[in-house]
């Protein structure tokens, strides 16, 4: 067991947990956020997916001593109180969601994308969420979520 | 996954230092998008991991004169990214940017898929044709090797347990040198290569091929110069007939490597497709010069 500070969400947390425990396990089982899913475990699906310093991550193949004194995003830190992220808005207005397996790693892919790139080509929202599998929708009408939230909203762009 | 213990130095020689204890029993971490799954699934087992992750002295890519110098904990994030690469050797850009997923990308180095020697990796035929060297640390001494005296198997190289690979040096090329990568694989992201190339040829003002590299992955154990095409290659000029032959003779050498292996007969018609779809490619990008 070692402690490890994180900064989860914005907020400073000391764990004691073994450094070889995956940061997804400590994620959903130490820090409870269960936001964040278990797909395949092997990096192939994404649906793990959270922010390291800003840039989307496979959880799965993370161990937590890694990212000593680093800042994670999970999908619980998107909204502020009951008001969603515009993505989030977006996803659930543009039927960019199914089951939801996959769309809190879908999100968070496509916030990093956007943090980086306001206004990326469909070519690009598609390379920014190629890490991330959806077996229900396909893959349509989350580029348009995408893509309304960096139209600023404008549906008929 | 259980260890005995979990090191994390900050500098590289108490990262050497650390490995040296036990050096046999201990695995260095490096992005971890290899190495976690093949822990969990037991194919490789530690008692003691080393992660590198703070060690700053892996982290830089930077100009030696005429050298890059890739530390060995740079992701193929920054690869993709990064001006130098992108100005002197886009083949290592674009082999960066083909790897996995934009994820796997922000945590995997360029130094945990050489240790890890994967037939297909995806860096490796770039690295090949551009004719890098490694430079493989201990406590006591340091030695540069060519990248292709490292690889030797599958998961294989000759690393010795003791050594950390610090940095990766490849020669600029030349002025003159065009050059392109090739993956083909079942999709676009998250797909392991079926074959990728890397390629780089020096063609002079006078249209001749004065130099050529040519790396093949995914097709035998490790990725490897294929020296034949290269010598054919050169002293010639692109004209159709060299084309075609260098594509033949690269179908020939597949084929003698795969042997009676099931994918031979399909690997040796996209080795082929693979090397023309290349050689087009850097006709194109000399004719726009």
């Amino acid at each position: 067991m070692k402690k490890i500070s994180l900064i989860i969400n914005g907020s400073p947390k000391e764990i004691e947990v073994a450094p070889t425990m995956r940061l997804l396990d400590v994620i959903r089982d130490v820090l409870g956020l269960t936001g964040t899913k278990e797909g395949c475990g092997e990096g192939e699906c994404g649906a793990c997916t959270v922010l390291i310093d800003g840039k989307p991550v496979d959880s799965c193949l993370v161990l937590v001593g890694q990212v000593q004194g680093r800042e994670i995003t999970t999908i619980e830190g998107l909204s502020s109180g009951n008001e969603l992220h515009p993505l989030q808005k977006a996803f659930i207005e543009e039927g960019a969601i199914q089951c939801g397996y996959c769309t809190p790693g879908m999100i968070l892919s496509a916030k990093s994308l956007l943090d980086s790139n306001p206004k990326p080509s469909e070519e690009e929202i598609r390379r920014g969420i190629s890490g991330n599998l959806c077996r229900c929708t396909g893959y349509k009408k989350i580029v348009k979520a995408v893509q309304v939230v960096c139209s600023g909203g404008d549906d008929n762009e | 996954m259980r260890v005995l213990d979990y090191y994390q130095p900050l500098a590289l020689n108490d990262a050497l230092v650390c490995l040296n204890k036990f050096p046999q029993t201990t695995k260095l971490l490096a992005g971890g998008t290899d190495l976690i799954i093949q822990m969990r699934e037991r194919s490789v087992e530690a008692d003691y991991i080393v992660d590198l992750a703070n060690v700053l002295e892996l982290k830089g890519i930077g100009q030696d004169g005429d050298y890059l110098v890739i530390g060995s904990m740079v992701t193929f994030d920054e690869i993709e990214h990064n001006n130098l690469i992108n100005e002197y050797i886009p083949i290592l850009a674009k082999a960066a940017g083909a790897i996995g997923s934009p994820q796997i990308r922000n945590a995997a180095t360029i130094g945990g898929n050489i240790a890890n020697a994967a037939t297909g990796a995806d860096s490796l035929p770039a690295l090949l044709a551009l004719e890098a060297k490694v430079r493989l640390q201990k406590v006591e001494s340091t030695r540069e090797v060519s990248l292709e005296e490292v690889l030797v198997g599958v998961n294989e190289t000759n690393i010795a347990p003791e050594e950390i690979l610090t940095s990766i040096i490849i020669p600029i090329p030349q002025t003159n040198t065009k050059m392109a990568f090739v993956k083909l694989g079942r999709r676009k992201a998250l797909a392991i290569a079926r074959l990728n190339l890397g390629i780089t040829l020096k063609i002079s003002n006078e249209e001749i091929i004065e130099k050529a590299t040519l790396a093949l992955g995914a097709v035998g154990v490790t990725a490897y110069r294929v020296p034949q095409v290269e010598e054919l290659l050169k002293g010639k000029s692109l004209t159709e007939d060299t084309i075609s032959e260098a594509c033949s003779l690269v179908c020939e050498v597949v084929a003698g490597k795969l042997g009676t292996r099931p994918t031979a007969e399909y690997k040796k018609t996209i080795a082929k497709a693979a090397l023309f779809k290349a050689i087009v490619a850097i006709q194109e990008s000399h004719r726009g010069c």
